[in-house]
């Protein structure tokens, strides 16, 4: 063939190599975001223009000029002596893939290094770092060449070159912003349509890339294109077979990547491979694009477009495959294919040292000069704008719109021409900006309405809370106060919670004599009419008990609810719609007993044990008070006795705490109370209700009230005895009872009432155990030989007084005939020693005999020799067989 | 073995400790029924005072009614018949210092004891 057809072949290749920077203007503009894709375009542009100049300045020199050593060029600057046609063409070809390689770093750092740096990057790759390396392997004299190393058509010459400054460029720069923010990606590329079409530019241009590099149109050629477009083909498929199962979707970007990567790898040694290794290694490329896109991102390495993945690695992979599947007589290195092998990985990391290290530190000292970093700013504004002024449409609608929402001013409107897409768009925006400004006034227009509406509701509701909360005050002034109720109940709470301002429960204690009462009042309705109820519950209260000192509990409730239907005419015709009434819980408390009757109530009560407290419910009779056509006219109540014991806990209650619900719907329920109020036997009373209370609420959680809420808790046997003034034990004032007790001596009442006379604190120690001493003894003899019995134990009275010298202490108790004569007996013996003799009297009593013989007759000696004056005895009769004994012994105040 | 009768409102708290031999009586003792209290610790003591071994017997006694008095007797009675057949015992007799009647009782009680005995004032609690 002649001279001029492969001058035609070589050109017309060189052409479609430059047409690669079309292809790469093209894939990297679609891949960047459309902010930015201005500023990719030109610099495309401008690589290839700086290269050209370059090349031709010193590129070609330092590559392909006399290299005595093998490492550089150093003749031929400014294409000197070059002047044969078949040198120029050769010059313009290799032009083409300088600025290629110096064009691939472009798309890597796109978005965000600036326009000038990316100047000098060019200048030093296409000047320097690509020439010196490219003539290591191109040169006829070069080191590399020399050694037997082929890169055919420059996957590591041309894409090694390019792929690894690309890479040594994005770790200087660093990621985007927000390139690697997990909550908000950054916005796709913006038109992967041109990106398409810029492979497929690429695709053809490889044309020229591989098939000129013959630098003749020789019988390799067809075959060097056939390699070529199956090295691609199969580069695509491979990346989008590895893409595809691994994000389920046949992703574009990676594929484009895939293509570029296949006919990269392919590159090296298409003139030396069958079609199908040309097809193996192009699909190894295209997979092997795609996983270095991934180590990239896992090493949160933000190569834009993946220049580093399509052109560095690829390359390697194609530098490689040269001598696994390259026909050695093709290549004709005289090497051996593992020593070809060994050759190839020599260069591939020779130029990934020289690129990527080289590069890197080039890189490192421009950035120190000049950043190649974009301010931030700018970044976020899109290189455009920042740095080419080149402004569009869309992004003066788009400032438009950011002005509105700065300044909150939505009446005015943008305006566009109305025929382009943005146009369109802003004609919508003023649609909505007319939407908006009509809804708002609307909203505001109903704002208005409903303030005025809300701000007379509020007026009337403040007059009515006003009401009720002077009902209120109304309310409690009927309730108990603590004072009262303290005297009256002992050691108690109240936990009293109104489910509204005014409540239908309430709750009433009065002491009428000896007897102290308290009753527990759950009136029908809650609120408003609740308490009209309950007012009447209170008056017929106060007026069955205190006035007409009605005080048996059942004939109390029988009475209430006779007049509670009186007063509401239940009992007529006209008011047999009434139901109306209430809910009593009513106790009696005497100094033995608690008497109870219920109308509807139960009544609690707790002892406590050395295991679980003994429990029981008494549950009253199940009437209500009052209730209209619900209730007979008359009712007998039922009443139950609670004998006496010093820790006995009595709880009266209404149905709301029970009845609460949850959120659930579940209710609080009596076992949940019941197990409270077991463990809390051993909480002192007083401080219960605070724990009741806290396992209500952390019960009801958010539910609502549903019922008003009352629990009274006391121990009815914890009163303390009435309180003596202490000028009393001076001796100025005397004749205080400090103490009685009267009824069955049981050991239980001996031994409470023994706690309370030894826990008096207004007497010394040694008063109050000479007094306990006494006490004890009287009330054991009391216990056993009083003739008035109850329960199996002897009855009888004690009592202890302060006197002007001393404290009295008397028992008295009935005795039959025969021990009275007895008792006569030894105390005239007893009143006849002094008290020598009756302390030895004692001392020989003590010792005569066994403690089983029994200690009778012992303790009245006892008694008579502590007495400081010898005790006051009298015997009364009382009637048949029947005499009243007492005895007073005193002991000096100390 | 160690031993205990917890407390209750009328009978004192009754404790061995075999660490140290200590039978203690702390509290009041006023019981219903004298004979069944005493009777336990009487029979305990019968059991396990053996012959050659050292006793403390301490009583903290508040009050005392006549009948515990006697039935504390009884048991000093026992413990000197544990001493003649060659058991070491002692007692003590703790009081309330300021506390004249507490002493008093102790007094009474120890007068004529054939054990080796003590009365010994404790600071107020």
């Amino acid at each position: 063939m002649t001279d001029s057809v492969n001058f035609l072949w070589v050109l017309a290749s060189a052409a479609l190599v430059m047409c690669m920077q079309i292809g790469f203007c093209m894939l990297e503009a679609g891949l960047v975001r459309s902010k930015n894709s201005i500023n990719v375009a030109i610099k495309n542009l401008c690589d290839f223009c700086v290269a050209a100049i370059l090349f031709w300045v010193s590129g070609f020199a330092l590559m392909f000029g006399n290299s005595p050593t093998g490492w550089v060029g150093i003749s031929d600057f400014f294409l000197e002596s070059v002047t044969a046609p078949s040198a120029l063409v050769f010059f313009i070809f290799q032009l083409m893939f300088c600025a290629t390689s110096a064009t691939i770093v472009s798309g890597a750092v796109a978005e965000r290094m600036s326009f000038a740096s990316y100047l000098i990057v060019t200048a030093v790759v296409s000047g320097l770092l690509y020439p010196i390396a490219g003539g290591w392997a191109w040169n006829q004299n070069g080191w590399l060449h020399q050694l037997g190393f082929r890169d055919f058509a420059g996957s590591t010459v041309v894409h090694g070159v390019g792929g690894w400054v690309a890479l040594a460029s994005v770790i200087i720069l660093g990621p985007r912003i927000g390139r690697f923010d997990i909550k908000h990606s950054l916005a796709s590329s913006h038109s992967l349509v041109i990106s398409t079409i810029g492979v497929l530019v690429l695709f053809v241009s490889w044309f020229g890339f591989n098939g000129g590099s013959t630098f003749a149109l020789t019988d390799a050629v067809p075959g060097i294109l056939l390699n070529t477009v199956l090295g691609g083909a199969a580069g695509f498929i491979g990346a989008l077979v590895s893409v595809w199962p691994h994000k389920k979707l046949p992703e574009l970007p990676p594929a484009l990547n895939g293509c570029v990567g296949g006919l990269v790898a392919i590159t090296a040694g298409c003139q030396a491979m069958s079609p199908a290794s040309a097809l193996l290694v192009g699909f190894i490329g295209g997979v092997l694009s795609y996983l270095t896109v991934l180590a990239l991102e896992a090493l949160r390495i933000d190569d834009v477009v993946g220049a580093s993945a399509a052109h560095g690695v690829p390359g390697v992979w194609g530098t490689l495959a040269v001598a696994i599947f390259g026909n050695l007589e093709v290549l004709d290195t005289g090497l051996g294919r593992w020593e070809q092998l060994g050759i190839q990985l020599l260069g591939v990391s020779v130029f990934f040292a020289w690129a990527f290290g080289v590069g890197w530190a080039v890189l490192f000292a421009i950035n120190k000069l000049h950043p190649l970093r974009v301010d931030a700013d700018l970044e976020l504004v899109g290189l455009n704008v920042s740095e080419h002024g080149a402004s569009t449409e869309i992004i003066d609608l788009l400032n438009e719109m950011a002005h509105h929402s700065y300044k909150g001013e939505f009446t005015e409107r943008v305006s566009f021409e109305p025929f382009t897409e943005v146009g369109q768009i802003a004609t919508q925006y003023n649609r909505v900006i007319d939407k908006v400004v009509a809804e708002m006034e609307m909203r505001e227009s109903i704002a208005r309405h409903l303030q005025r509406a809300r701000d007379e509701s509020e007026n009337a509701n403040r007059k009515i809370f006003s009401s009720l909360q002077y009902a209120r005050r109304i309310q409690h002034a009927i309730l108990p106060s603590p004072r009262q109720l303290q005297e009256t109940l002992g050691d108690h709470f109240v936990l009293y919670e109104p489910r509204d301002i005014v409540s239908g429960d309430f709750y009433w204690c009065a002491t009428v004599g000896t007897k102290r009462i308290c009753a527990v009042v759950d009136c029908t309705g809650h609120g408003v009419p609740g308490a009209f109820m309950s007012m009447i519950g209170y008056l017929l209260l106060e007026h069955t008990i205190v006035e007409e000192q009605m005080l048996e509990p059942a004939e109390i409730l029988s009475a209430i609810h006779q007049r509670v239907r009186q007063a509401l005419g239940q009992n007529s015709d006209e008011g047999a719609g009434n139901r109306d009434g209430m809910e009593i819980a009513l106790i009696r408390i005497d100094c033995d007993e608690v008497i109870f009757a219920g109308a509807n109530r139960p009544l609690w009560w707790f002892i406590p044990t050395t295991g679980e407290p003994e429990f029981g419910e008494i549950g009253g009779d199940h009437h209500g008070i009052g209730g209209g056509a619900l209730e007979p006219e008359m009712i007998e109540f039922t009443q139950h006795r609670i004998p006496r014991h010093p820790q006995l806990a009595l709880y009266l209650q209404t149905d709301g705490l029970l009845q609460q619900p949850n959120h659930l719907r579940a209710i609080y329920d009596r076992r949940r109370l019941r197990e409270l109020l077991s463990s809390l036997q051993t909480t002192p009373i007083s401080q219960q209700a605070r724990h009741v209370s806290a396992s209500l609420q952390n019960f009801r959680g958010g539910a609502k009230q549903r019922d008003d809420i009352t629990l009274i808790g006391l121990q009815p046997f914890s009163l303390p005895e009435p309180e003596v003034p202490p000028s009393a034990v001076n001796g100025t004032e005397y004749g205080d009872e400090l103490f009685r007790l009267e009824g069955p001596m049981t050991s239980r009442a001996i031994a409470d009432a023994g706690r309370i006379l030894r826990e008096r604190s207004n007497l010394t120690m040694q008063s109050r155990l000479a007094l306990f001493g006494l006490f004890v003894e009287m009330a054991q003899n009391i216990a056993r030989h009083s003739a008035e019995r109850a329960d199996g134990v002897g009855v009888g009275t004690i009592f202890a007084r302060i006197e002007e010298n001393y404290i009295a202490i008397g028992a008295s108790n009935l005795v039959n005939a025969a021990r009275a004569e007895a008792l006569r007996a030894e105390f005239d013996r007893l009143r006849a020693l002094d008290p020598a003799q009756l302390r030895a009297l004692y001392m020989e009593r003590l010792h005569q005999g066994t403690s089983e013989a029994g200690s009778s007759g012992l303790g009245l000696i006892d008694l008579s020799r502590k007495s400081k004056i010898f005790p006051e005895i009298s015997l009364k009769e009382r009637g048949p067989d029947k005499f009243l004994f007492s005895m007073t012994v005193r002991v000096p105040h100390n | 073995m160690e031993w205990l009768i917890p407390a209750s409102e009328s009978t004192p708290q009754v404790h061995y400790a075999p660490e140290t031999g200590t039978l203690s009586l702390e509290g009041e003792s006023y019981p219903e029924d004298v004979a069944e209290f005493f009777g336990q610790v009487k029979r305990w003591i019968d059991g396990n005072f053996q012959p050659g071994g050292d006793y403390r017997v301490s009583l903290k006694l508040w009050y005392l009614n006549t009948g515990s008095t006697k039935s504390l007797l009884d048991i000093l009675r026992l413990l000197a018949a544990k001493v003649d057949a060659g058991a070491r015992v002692t007692v003590e007799w703790h009081y309330i210092a300021d506390l004249e009647l507490m002493r008093e009782a102790g007094e009474e009680l120890l007068e004529g004891c054939r054990v080796p005995w003590k009365i010994v004032p404790v600071e107020p609690e």
